[in-house]
């Protein structure tokens, strides 16, 4: 399999992943559970459409990534905005669609003479995904430099 | 073997641990708030002594795979102003449940004022739970108008 049409293959998954679900997710959810979320103050809608533009994002990337040269300076840069906008989605995922609470979620629901506040503190989990996509741009930066000497002509020592 | 292939295997290891923590660490603790929280439904049986005791008592279970710490405040509010609060700490291993039993005592003769038609009365309770050697919480602020389910 080429890398194209690898890249074609993964841009795809991704797309089903996280465009196709996450559109179709809504109509699936019974009604009255919906209406329950909805009463929670979590803004499905918006967490969804942040889920689709991130995956839209991401299997362009995917497919840019496989028809420009690997060894080229864009090859390098594609990559690593691929890490990046992973570190993106885990932050939005973990926030509930908050991205500014960095793994951290407040809601405020109020019903029936009840008011509750719900806060859930998942940042260490997002303080781990910092350290490994810093540690993947270092793999990707480290992957690229061998291809680039692996591809220059014998006795030759890439720029 | 190539320093890149190394760092590689080491992020998957990484990736994996912390997604496995997550799940783990989340069904303890969403687990033991839910049952804390069923407890409480069971609604409350004033006993109308000197003084009046209000007792609380929540069945928490740890059904998950980390042990985790619950901790429950409960205050009873009166015209915006705290006149009764109990406090309880409690590990609850993996698989194990611990009771958890709390009680607001209030002189007779306050409650008799405090339980009369056109005074403000409200249940507050502040429920926390932390898991996975209290890396990640969750906690609830609830404040709930008397009468009120």
């Amino acid at each position: 399999m080429t890398s194209k049409s690898g890249a074609v293959i993964s841009a795809l998954i991704t797309l089903v992943l996280f465009v196709g679900i996450p559109y179709l997710l809504p109509s699936y959810i019974p009604a009255d559970l919906l209406a329950q979320v909805e009463s929670s103050g979590f803004d499905l809608a918006g967490f969804t459409n942040q889920i689709m533009i991130i995956g839209a994002v991401t299997a362009g990337l995917t497919l840019a990534v496989g028809f420009v040269n690997p060894n080229s300076v864009l090859s390098l840069i594609l990559r690593i905005a691929q890490a990046g906008l992973s570190l993106v989605f885990i932050v939005v995922f973990l926030g509930a669609g908050n991205i500014a609470g960095l793994g951290y979620t407040e809601f405020d629901v109020a019903m029936e003479g009840v008011t509750s506040s719900i806060a859930m503190d998942l940042r260490v989990f997002v303080y781990i995904s910092i350290a490994t996509i810093l540690l993947k741009v270092v793999q990707v930066y480290l992957e690229w430099n061998e291809e680039r000497i692996e591809a220059a002509p014998p006795g030759r020592i890439a720029p | 073997m190539k320093f890149s292939k190394i760092i590689g295997a080491l992020i998957a290891v990484v990736q994996l641990a912390s997604a496995l923590g997550l799940v783990i660490g989340m069904h303890s603790m969403l687990g033991v708030f839910s049952t804390a929280m069923s407890g409480g439904e069971q609604g409350i049986e004033i006993q109308f002594t000197d003084p009046v005791i209000v007792p609380f008592n929540l069945a928490p279970r740890n059904g998950g795979f980390v042990d985790t710490v619950l901790e429950v405040r409960i205050a009873m509010i009166v015209d915006g102003v705290e006149v009764a609060y109990d406090t309880a700490s409690v590990s609850i291993p993996a698989g194990s449940s611990v009771p958890v039993d709390l009680e607001l005592s209030v002189p007779l003769e306050d409650a008799e004022e405090y339980f009369q038609e056109g005074t403000e009365l409200q249940w507050e309770t502040d429920i926390s739970v932390t898991s996975l050697f209290d890396l990640i919480s969750f906690s609830n602020h609830m404040v709930m108008e008397a009468g009120a389910e």
